[in-house]
């Protein structure tokens, strides 16, 4: 139950939607809503009004550029949208993957690729996997014009993006990887759709067995989602070998700051970082070759 | 502060319905209290237990983690609405041959999570893996997982067959 009152709108426009948000200032989007709303029934947030934006249209397409070098998703796709979609599977498996993880089908069925990337946990599912793939963010602001920031600057910290004041994720834009490329996806959790403890995503590119740019995103080890940059280069340029996998998920254990909750401890965490991280690079390494 | 209250209309189980909602109100209170469907059960409130689950528009969805404002023009199905001229839907009728349940509080979400996963379908049988991760959002403190798998194992297959016989 929700106790603290608020209003609620559900404009037809972005640019509306923009206009409500920036006149109120405890504002808050509501797409899915399987975050948000959980949070205010705990009382953990001050909200005094809501602006749906599900009435706005075209904001659920999943698309190919016009250039064919990336995969365009609004933001009010919902995970069950992208999971199931053919072109996802087919140009990015990585992202259906991921999708595939979150929850379960019934907050599959509701929650959004938009909302999931905005309210930035740091151990999001998306969030990592959107850093690992360098993807770009399309914002809209109240006078009706975009802008793009880049994952890397998106993700700020805890439940901190890069959004200001009166502007909306409108979609995601995700390169889509070369042939050659091998991506993985791993995570920890307690139980089955259970909040993850440890999110990590790798994506590889190799050439005649060489990496020519890899890609560690990890998620749950800070107060944002990361990439582990020396881990990153150790690989770069090289004929990669098993201990070259072990030693890049050394350093990615090493790179971590997790802190303990409520289930299990700090030093636990940093130990599953390396175990993660390593599977995660052998499996990208052996799709590498698939495809 | 004072409530805010707010007129929707949405269709429930096939009729079209106008409700005065605070704007706090979960669909899942709505259905209950205000238009009497107590098929759809309060377990956790969170999105963790699936007791909840309705069809909207089609897709079973938690109805705790819904406001009842959001559903303006859509179309919501309860448990109630599954049955058509008094006779069980296939789905409810394989719960009840198989005997996939005990004190029946999850049932509901069950059947829900289920149509919205068989319906999905396209004629293709699923496995027994998937079945289980479509039913992942539900919990059943009895424990009558293995009987809930084949109730919808069998209802996928007669759809299948009947989809190819068509």
């Amino acid at each position: 139950m929700i106790l603290k009152p608020f209003e609620y709108s559900s404009p037809h426009s972005l640019q509306e939607a923009c206009k409500i948000l920036e006149r109120h200032d405890d504002a808050k989007i509501l797409a899915g809503g399987q975050s948000l709303l959980p949070i205010m029934k705990l009382n953990l947030t001050e909200i005094t009004h809501l602006v749906d934006i599900k009435k706005i249209p075209n904001l659920s397409s999943i698309e190919v550029s016009n250039d064919q070098k990336s995969l365009i998703v609004g933001a009010l796709a919902t995970h069950a949208d992208v999971e199931r979609s053919d072109i996802v599977k087919k140009v990015l498996p990585l992202l259906a993957e991921t999708e595939s993880s979150i929850g379960h089908p019934l907050v599959r069925n509701r929650g959004t690729i938009g909302g999931s990337i905005s309210h930035c946990d740091p151990s999001g599912d998306l969030c990592v996997t959107s850093l690992a793939l360098d993807a770009s963010m399309t914002i809209a602001r109240s006078d009706n014009s975009r802008r793009v920031v880049s994952a890397k600057d998106f993700f700020q910290g805890t439940f901190t993006t890069a959004l200001k004041k009166g502007e909306i994720l409108e979609k995601i834009s995700f390169p889509i990887p070369p042939r050659g490329t091998g991506c993985a996806f791993e995570k920890l959790t307690l139980g089955h759709g259970d909040f993850p403890l440890i999110v990590v995503s790798v994506v590889l590119r190799m050439e005649n067995a060489k990496c020519v740019s890899a890609a560690i995103a990890i998620g749950g080890v800070s107060d944002r989602v990361i990439r582990v940059t020396r881990a990153e280069d150790l690989l770069k340029g090289k004929v990669v070998h098993a201990e070259d996998l072990e030693r890049a998920a050394t350093i990615a254990e090493e790179e971590s700051k997790p802190e303990a909750d409520i289930d299990v401890s700090a030093e636990y965490k940093k130990k599953m970082v390396k175990v993660f991280v390593q599977r995660a690079l052998e499996k990208a390494v052996e799709r590498s070759n698939e495809v | 502060m004072m409530s805010n209250l707010l007129k929707v209309t949405f269709k429930v189980n096939g009729s079209s319905k106008t409700v005065e909602v605070d704007t706090r109100d979960s669909l899942l209170d709505v259905l209950r209290d205000s238009l009497n469907l107590t098929g759809p059960k309060k377990g956790c409130d969170e999105t963790v237990c699936g007791a909840c689950a309705v069809l909207v528009n089609g897709k079973a969805i938690c109805s705790c983690t819904m406001l009842a404002v959001e559903t303006e023009g859509l179309e919501v199905v309860t448990i109630e609405g599954l049955s058509e001229n008094n006779e069980l839907s296939p789905i409810q009728k394989a719960f009840w041959m198989h005997d996939s349940l005990q004190c029946g509080f999850c049932t509901s979400g069950q059947i829900i999570s289920s149509k919205s996963f068989l319906d999905g379908l396209d004629g293709r049988i699923p496995n027994e893996e998937e079945i289980k991760e479509a039913l992942s959002g539900n919990l059943c403190r009895c424990g009558a997982y293995n009987k809930i798998v084949e109730a919808v194992a069998e209802v996928a297959a007669i759809q299948t067959h009947k989809g190819k016989m068509n």
